[in-house]
């Protein structure tokens, strides 16, 4: 009979280890910054912030001690003399008991969030068989036994391996060094920790989007209960994609949250000069979750970059169809747009630069047209006035949307509804030659059928009859998402321009909880105003 | 009118998000999972730690704390897929039997061994000579780990499991029984 409250000493460990020292570091941060108080005001906040610095403290140290040539034990001394030393800080910066119970608390949210790690505390992490969490597991148990993040043979066979960015196993392994409980123990521990981090980042995000606490809540709510993509799978929180996955959504909400509160101004360079100070607090935020994503897993920060890409091509659209300015639906739209185009040149240089010399002609052939009139047109788009030549801005955008929705193949749409039909890797295009496709039994029919399909419409739907930063953001993710894996031209375009294995994710820019969501309080609001 | 079909939609929304979720309530779909072995990424009312507890490595604490006083640090063990991962995480020792997508094919030869079965039956003379020829060209293999849990569930998919005693006695020549654990038994290979 298994004991009804087991490895306590493992969440004691998880505690200190992963979230005290950043929580010591946060409060001084915040008696320094009213800007940073501003920004972590809720206790969601306090709690990432706490969990991102405890972690990007700890990798600072065990890299330390790996350049000095140092064993990792050393950590033993290192950590209780970090909380010392931040004790001590506290005290003499004068950071009083008040400050510390200074933050935006909800019963209700504490409640669901403890709910989750119930759950997940009895679910266990994904261990009961040969999963991934093995191989990480693997990777930790080496990185803490060599005292090193650079392995000089494959942990698992000892033979040459891929590199892995190493941060959370880093993490993983100063936590078995000090605690010495083993890593299946920590990792199965973790995993309620992870869940409860991962949706109060997505409350967060989908709390500043939207600019609404209840569809917050309510988002949060879906996002745990809805079948969706492998972000929303919850037994698997302790991989380092799910850590990553977690600052990804920190850092929408750190970006929505500084646009939504900053003084709007008519100018790029005005709007940073009167902002100045919470878009520095905010930028410093956000890099440290780059970087921490950079060394957790990476990819997040392409679906980061999309993100936000997909959210300015939505309202170069709207505002060309519905003849309106950008910045009235966007106020920091000239922001968006410096950033949109910095992006597009940078993934057309890069194909360029890839395909110099004979491959050239190959590259810019029928095959990535679709791709490429899209990045041209958005281009042209960005750089031109709002309110010139509106009508063959119209007539131009309505004829190269139809040329992507064209770019679906019927045969590739139905393999998502009959796995009999389904599935090769490659299907042939209209325009003869062989393109790759998604497998959709990787995890996208689940996710799509039938909350992440039918959230699709249900955005565009509410982007027409409410257009605004979080319909236009959700329904252009929603969209060029879904086009990305269900055009075989556009997901070849992906799959050869990231030369990535798993470029099917960037599915999980469809947020349909967030959809829901939004779309159950239209119906509530349209409930109480009935005209 | 319109308020009767605002009405409806939100019936019929909170109706169809219900009908979503409720897998998480679904025993027999964890059922269905657990006999084909399928994995349980998300979270169910259905799912709970008993299922970790008798396929995760918890119960060979003991075992595996024995292991490390005798193994060789960076040494390679041989055992069935499941226990071989537990190894590697668990100890400073890398592993032969491995997935497809993490190294599998890097170890070609270790691979063949195992699948084709001739290392799990020895008492067949013609294993044996297969046997005997495979081990004496590699000499890259120091251990040799037999998983015994009768409730482990995933082993079941690796012949290399509850072969103990037949490896002990058809093959006193190759592998010293250095440890009999609970549930895991460490052989050294000569």
């Amino acid at each position: 009979m298994m004991p009804i409250f087991f490895h306590l000493e493992s969440h004691l460990w998880i505690a200190y280890l992963l979230l005290f020292n950043g929580w010591l570091l946060s409060l001084l941060l915040r008696q320094r910054s009213a800007d940073f108080n501003e920004l972590t005001k809720s206790f969601e906040a306090q709690i990432l912030s706490a969990f991102f610095i405890s972690i990007s403290v700890n990798g600072i140290f065990l890299l330390l001690l790996q350049l000095l040539g140092q064993p990792f034990s050393l950590m033993h001394y290192i950590i209780p003399t970090l909380t010392a030393i931040w004790l001590g800080v506290c005290a003499v910066a004068g950071v009083r008991f008040r400050a510390i119970l200074d933050f935006e608390f909800s019963l209700g949210r504490a409640i669901f969030y403890l709910l989750i790690f119930v759950i997940l505390f009895y679910n266990g992490g994904l261990i009961e068989q040969v999963s991934d969490a093995w191989w990480h597991m693997s990777l930790a148990n080496k990185i803490g036994i060599a005292s090193s993040f650079e392995l000089s043979t494959g942990h698992l066979t000892g033979l040459p391996s891929r590199y892995y960015p190493p941060l959370w196993h880093g993490n993983l392994a100063l936590v078995k060094e000090l605690s010495g409980e083993s890593l299946p123990v920590i990792w199965n521990s973790f995993t309620a920790w992870g869940a409860v981090l991962k949706v109060m980042a997505f409350y967060l995000f989908a709390r500043a989007l939207t600019d609404s606490k209840s569809v917050g809540f309510l988002a949060a709510l879906l996002f745990f209960v809805l079948p969706g993509l492998g972000n929303s799978y919850m037994r698997v929180s302790a991989w380092p994609s799910h850590i990553a996955y977690a600052a990804w959504f920190t850092i929408f909400f750190a970006v929505f949250t500084t646009l939504e509160s900053r003084r709007p101004h008519d100018k790029l360079i005005g709007f940073v000069r009167t902002n100045f100070s919470s878009l520095l607090v905010a930028s410093s935020a956000v890099l440290v979750l780059l970087v921490d994503i950079y060394f957790l897993h990476k990819a997040e920060i392409l679906y980061l970059a999309l993100a936000f890409l997909f959210y300015f091509w939505g309202l170069l659209i709207v505002s060309t169809l519905v003849s309106k300015k950008r910045g009235a639906l966007e106020p920091s739209s000239d922001l968006l747009g410096a950033y949109a185009l910095v992006f597009m040149f940078a993934i057309v240089t890069l194909i360029v630069y890839r395909n110099m010399g004979s491959a050239a002609i190959e590259w810019f052939s029928i095959t990535n047209l679709i791709p490429a009139v899209l990045f041209l047109t958005f281009i042209v788009f960005t750089v031109g006035a709002d309110d010139k030549g509106v009508r063959a801005k119209q007539a131009v955008l309505i004829f190269v949307l139809l040329l992507v929705l064209a770019s679906i193949l019927p045969q590739h749409i139905r393999a998502l509804f009959d796995t009999q039909y389904s599935s090769t890797a490659r299907v042939t295009g209209w325009f003869g030659r062989e393109l790759i496709v998604p497998d959709w039994s990787r995890q996208l029919r689940e996710g799509f059928l039938w909350s992440g399909l039918l959230s699709i419409p249900l955005s565009l739907y509410l982007a027409v009859k409410t257009p605004s930063k979080a319909t236009v953001f959700l329904a252009s993710n929603a969209c060029f998402a879904f086009v990305l894996v269900a055009s075989p031209y556009c997901y070849h375009w992906l799959t050869e321009t990231l030369n990535y294995h798993s470029p099917w994710r960037v599915a999980m820019l469809v947020f349909s909880p967030i959809i829901f969501a939004q779309f159950l309080q239209y119906l509530i609001h349209l409930k109480r105003s009935p005209r | 009118m319109r308020q009767l079909l605002v009405n409806l939609t939100v019936v019929v929304t909170i109706l169809f998000v219900a009908f979503e979720a409720s897998e998480k309530f679904d025993r027999q779909l964890v059922e269905l999972k657990l006999k084909h072995f399928s994995d349980q990424r998300n979270w169910s009312f259905a799912f709970s730690q008993e299922h970790v507890y008798s396929s995760a490595t918890f119960r060979y604490k003991a075992d595996l704390e024995a292991f490390e006083r005798l193994v060789h640090v960076g040494s390679s063990v041989l055992s069935d897929k499941a226990t071989s991962y537990h190894l590697a995480s668990t100890l400073p020792v890398y592993i032969v039997n491995v997935h497809q997508h993490q190294g599998r094919w890097m170890r070609r030869s270790w691979t063949r061994f195992i699948d084709d079965g001739y290392f799990c039956y020895p008492e067949f003379a013609e294993n044996r000579a297969r046997i005997f020829s495979h081990l004496a060209a590699h000499n890259d293999v120091q251990y040799v780990v037999v998983n015994n849990d009768p409730e482990t569930r995933h082993r079941s998919r690796d012949c290399l499991s509850f072969r103990s005693e037949s490896l002990r006695a058809e093959l006193p020549e190759f592998l010293t029984l250095i440890h009999a654990g609970e549930y895991l038994d460490l052989y050294h290979i000569h």
